[in-house]
């Protein structure tokens, strides 16, 4: 199965195979934001964490190789930088997003400001992004 | 003809779920475990759309990606949500997992439970329970009608009018306000006390 994005029709499933993923990944992320809650400041992570935004975050939100984050539904999130190797974005960002491995915008994902992916980016028909995306600029490996 | 084609295909395909009647998220497991079948049930809708088009291949192409894109996407909020509301929103119960740290202010409106790190101020509204598990930190200020430590909590602790509690691993310095208090046996605190109805 090819990963350059070109090619349409295995392209289909490798996109599928990495929603997959994606889901198992997210099956066991703790809510560290609950809906209503606020937070502002910097959180970081040194081991492979998933977690899960519901509410408000202000500040930086950096996590460590294997780290993952769901931006879920309704969360609006101020970030001077936001890092994992997965994010899966369907709230609202206003800041930097820099997902390592695979960034993905859920169709009600709305994203405003510099966005930077690593490897894959799937954007789902109704999300919005204004702003910058950078991701790598040659097929990789 | 063109009605034969799907039909063997149906009976190819029986072993597998059909894409349209499972939805997709439910197959995950397998398809992530085998690439050649998410393959296969991908291939089914096109394969039978490919007749009505049947000298244009691009087309084709195009009417498969769209189903297969859909269907994930509904998959994908389906699951999330159904995940995400349950456990956060209604059971209202929020952890910090170990290995995290936070440096800031957080206010939440749940039951918090912290077993990583926390340097800043945590306060909780309403009737919350905050509870520091072993091994969780909370550096700075602690505003809870309910608090349960049994790791470690540095600073002041304001649960006036509520329950404070230490666990036999709890170590606490600092000040306390508190309505009524309990401490097992182990605990080590060494703050400054005050009774606040």
């Amino acid at each position: 199965m090819t990963t350059n994005p070109h090619i349409s029709s295995p392209a289909a499933a490798a996109i599928a195979g990495m929603r997959m993923i994606d889901e198992a990944t997210f099956k066991a992320a703790t809510t560290v934001v609950p809906k209503g809650a606020k937070l502002e400041g910097a959180m970081s992570a040194s081991s492979d964490l998933a977690l899960r935004i519901e509410g408000e975050f202000k500040g930086k939100l950096i996590l460590a190789t294997g780290g993952a984050i769901h931006i879920g539904p309704g969360s609006v999130v101020d970030c001077e930088a936001m890092e994992a190797d997965i994010i899966y974005v369907q709230g609202t960002i206003k800041g930097s997003v820099h997902a390592r491995k695979s960034l993905e915008l859920g169709p009600s994902s709305r994203i405003k400001g510099n966005v930077r992916y690593d490897d894959r980016l799937d954007v789902h028909s109704g999300a919005r992004v204004s702003g910058s995306i950078k991701g790598p600029e040659v097929d990789g490996e | 003809m063109q009605m034969n084609t799907p039909n063997l295909l149906a009976v190819d395909e029986s072993p597998f779920p059909a894409p349209s009647a499972v939805p997709h998220f439910l197959t995950a497991q397998a398809v992530s475990e085998s690439a050649s079948m998410s393959d296969k049930s991908d291939e089914f809708p096109r394969l039978q759309a490919a007749p009505a088009h049947s000298t244009a291949l691009p087309p084709a192409a195009a009417v498969r990606e769209l189903p297969v894109r859909t269907l994930n996407l509904q998959a994908g909020t389906g699951v999330a949500q159904k995940a995400a509301t349950p456990a956060a929103a209604e059971a209202a119960v929020c952890t910090f997992p170990a290995g995290l740290s936070f440096e800031g202010d957080a206010t939440l409106p749940c039951d918090f439970a912290v077993m990583g790190s926390i340097k800043g101020k945590v306060a909780l509204t309403g009737q919350s329970k905050l509870v520091i598990a072993a091994g969780g930190k909370v550096e700075g200020e602690i505003v809870a009608k309910s608090i349960s430590i049994d790791g470690e909590a540095n600073g002041k602790i304001d649960a006036s009018g509520g329950l404070v509690s230490f666990g036999e691993n709890a170590r606490c310095t600092g000040s306390i306000q508190y309505g009524r208090m309990s401490m097992a046996e182990g605990a080590e605190v060494e703050a400054t006390m005050k009774k606040v109805a």
